[in-house]
């Protein structure tokens, strides 16, 4: 039973992945009818920016230690930023002109767009996988402290008992390492306690032993949804509450309209390019960079398709559907990973999109609109 | 406007013709003036390597290239070596259907002697197709997927050991040397060479009286691990056996660990790349895996080896730089005895490979097309794995 609520967290936490991608597809769509399939791509960039800053700007190696929250605010803004403007050249290069060229020729462009970032990363930092450097120490709640002093050989522990120390990095910064001091059920060797307790002894940073309560939430983990609901709340205000918002909700219903009321439409679509790229591209940096620790070219290529599943499912256009779609669709993989087969969680994640498609062809909070002619 | 896809359309088809012509002229003109040997000079021979240097498994595709490279410039600067070598490397993009246009492009435009390559074994597959139909015997020097030299035919051989062999050895090392009574597998879904492993492992584990205690699967390129390091940590295996490559296997050890899964991993030779500890960092201590050559053997050859490719690369040669170079050796040894370049002799020649030195232990060719080596079981370090033990 623990371990269902083990996988939920796990889902809600890659499904606040999925959501941070589908936002920007949904706003997109919803403005201009246009699929940016170049989205994953955007945070595949994000990511990349992220991974420069920390390594050139802060002088992070990819072993080093870890530099804290900071570095990672910092290269979180400039990955959004620079992913941001991206997206506007993009816009302006590669969608703009094609705008009254009709919805395929847009489509095909994006693919176009997608497929060239993919190329252009694997020519100019090569297709191998790298090692994003280190941002913040993991850590995971709820857990208690067993002061290590306490701990005599034979004692035996319910849970495991973990030793959380730190070692000095190649770059001098302290590096959090772990270490077992006692395996559950099984008495505690006076050798591996005694080589904790050294360990303990000369940790850089304050050593603690710690046992972990059999649900858990990683601080990683808890760090994207809390980023997930800032940036709802962000989004639903500026939609609801904002000239520029009332001027996209303008140009979504009529385009034209809006464009005689004097809404001046190329400037709200490219914002609209800068804001859901944003999101993707901080999203790069929190999933692929400091929760996964592994970059390459290609990385945006599957979450991309995901949040573009999570988007219709949810009903492609709306912002509070895309984000519903994704946890949902993030939640389903886990469990058909848990609880049925690890090797079916793809295509038991595009069924559920089939089933839902059919039920319901405008998704889950999407509203059905007629062509407009 | 509408003209414009038919001028795109004639531009290609005549791009096409010219392509076609280009290639038939010119495989007439190095077809007449193929490499014949005199009776006293060294046997003349064109190499073709298929190898990933770009791609998912690109840090061996350039390993094997800078062993095989080695090689060639060592056996032609030696008087005494008895062939001269040529070799020329194309990149398959670690893609089987690259891998198999690789081979195409080597055997029918290049023309070489006999193919070397690759090192995945799905690569090695697609691509053998074609040295079988054209009767080119092809060398692999790195893919252990056990059907390869079953389905690829008389033309097809080994020089490392299989899957089979790897899964029995490390089920047999975790039965005696870590006593584990259970294991769970998780197998790396679509990959041959992953799948392979699995199924000799189960086996061997299950025949010794093991206990499998579930079959867990992820996908090559998944990131997210959490639910199945949770099942795995639930299920409390002694040993883990994870055959993957480098690239997803030490985010797998890393989740785990991060849950606080404490039992030691084991692998295969897709474990052996730097990358391991480089996505991984200090979680990647403690666990084993088999191999076909450590760096830090005592064998002399292999310590002369290490330092000429040092010398050369400025780098410590991984077991593909071994395999890659222990190939041309093997090549070169079958092409003296076979005085020719002739592909058929050269097939014939290597058929009948015997005692060869290598690094990575005798090579003497089977019946089969296989060879049987013993295996390396590496512990892996804080940086670097350190040799454990030989192990049959």
């Amino acid at each position: 039973m623990a371990d269902f609520f083990n996988f939920l967290l796990n889902g809600l936490s890659i499904g606040s992945i999925y959501a941070l991608i589908a936002v920007g597809y949904t706003m997109v769509y919803g403005i201009i009818k246009l699929i940016n399939f170049a989205h994953g791509e955007f945070y595949m960039f994000g990511a990349f920016v992220g991974y420069t800053a920390l390594m050139f700007a802060f002088g992070v190696p990819a072993s080093g230690g870890e530099p804290g929250y900071l570095p990672l605010l910092a290269a979180i803004l400039v990955a959004g930023v620079a992913t941001a403007v991206l997206a506007v050249i993009v816009e302006r290069l590669c969608y703009r002109p094609l705008r009254n060229a009709g919805r395929i020729v847009a489509l095909l462009s994006a693919l176009g767009v997608s497929l060239f970032l993919q190329n252009l990363g694997q020519q100019t930092v090569s297709a191998n996988y790298r090692k994003f450097p280190p941002t913040i120490a993991d850590s995971r709640f709820p857990r208690s402290e067993v002061p290590l002093d306490s701990i005599q050989p034979g004692d035996i522990f319910s849970r495991n008992v973990i030793l959380t120390y730190a070692v000095i990095a190649e770059d001098g910064r302290p590096q959090q390492r772990s270490a077992t001091v006692a395996l559950a059920g099984e008495p505690v060797e006076a050798g591996q306690l005694a080589q904790a307790r050294a360990l303990a002894q000369n940790s850089a940073l304050e050593a603690h032993a710690y046992s972990y309560a059999r649900v858990t939430i990683n601080n990683k983990q808890a760090l994207i949804v809390v980023t997930l609901l800032l940036v709802a709340a962000g989004l639903y205000l500026l939609v609801q509450h904002t000239r520029f918002g009332r001027a996209m909700r303008a140009v979504s219903v009529d385009f034209e309209a809006a464009q005689l009321m004097g809404v001046p439409v190329d400037r709200i679509i490219s914002g609209t390019f800068f804001i859901g790229a944003f999101v993707a591209g901080l999203g790069g940096v929190l999933a692929g960079g400091m929760y996964y620790e592994r970059i390459d070219p290609l990385m945006g290529l599957m979450p991309g398709l995901k949040a573009f599943v999570a988007a219709v499912l949810g009903g492609i256009g709306s912002i509070p559907g895309a984000i519903l779609g994704a946890l949902i669709l993030g939640m389903s993989e886990k469990m058909v990973e848990a609880y049925v087969s690890s090797g079916l969680r793809d295509a038991f994640a595009f069924g559920i999109l089939i089933a839902v498609l059919l039920v319901k062809p405008s998704g889950i909070l999407g509203r059905f609109e007629g062509e407009k002619v | 406007m509408n003209r414009r896809p038919w001028i795109a359309g004639l531009l290609l088809s005549a791009g096409f013709l010219l392509g076609l012509a280009g290639c038939s002229g010119k495989t007439k003109t190095e077809g007449g003036s193929s490499v014949k040997n005199g009776e006293a000079g060294p046997v003349e021979l064109k190499i073709g390597a298929n190898l990933e240097l770009s791609g998912k498994v690109a840090g061996w595709g350039e390993d094997s290239k800078k062993g095989m490279q080695l090689a060639v410039d060592e056996l032609n600067a030696d008087p005494k070596s008895g062939v001269k070598l040529s070799i020329l490397f194309e990149d398959n993009a670690s893609d089987a259907a690259k891998s198999k246009d690789a081979v195409k492009k080597l055997i029918l435009q290049d023309n070489v002697n006999v193919v070397v390559g690759a090192v995945a074994s799905n690569d090695t597959m697609a691509a053998m197709e074609v040295a079988r139909d054209e009767h080119i015997p092809m060398v692999t020097h790195a893919s252990t997927n056990v059907t390869i030299t079953q389905k690829g035919g008389k033309c097809i051989f080994r020089i490392c050991f299989h899957d089979d062999f790897q899964g029995q050895v490390m089920a047999k090392f975790a039965k005696d040397e870590l006593k584990a009574q259970s294991a769970v597998l998780v197998v790396a879904k679509g990959n041959a060479y992953s799948e392979g492993l699995v199924k000799s492992f189960k086996e061997a584990f299950t025949a010794g009286g093991g206990k499998v205690l579930s079959e867990e699967a992820y996908q090559e390129g998944d990131t997210d691990f959490q639910t199945l390091v949770t099942k795995i940590k639930s299920a409390d295996p002694d040993v883990v056996w994870v055959p993957g490559y480098y690239n997803e296997v030490p985010l797998i050890i890393k989740q785990a660990r991060a849950i606080g899964f404490q039992k030691p991993f084991l692998g295969g030779d897709g474990w052996d790349d730097p990358k391991l500890y480089d996505l991984g960092g200090a979680d990647i201590k403690d666990n084993y895996f088999c191999n076909h050559f450590s760096p830090s053997s005592t064998n002399p050859m292999v310590q002369t080896f290490v330092k000429n490719y040092g010398a050369k690369y400025n780098a410590k040669p991984g077991a593909m730089a071994a395999l890659g170079y222990d190939a041309i050796y093997c090549i070169a040894d079958a092409a003296r005895r076979a005085g020719s370049s002739d592909p058929e002799k050269l097939r014939d020649a290597i058929q009948t490979l015997k005692d060869v030195k290598t690094l990575c232990g005798d090579v003497t060719m089977g019946e089969d097309r296989e060879v049987i080596k013993p295996a390396m079981i590496l512990k892996t370090g804080e940086k670097e794995h350190v040799f454990h033990m030989n192990f049959k």
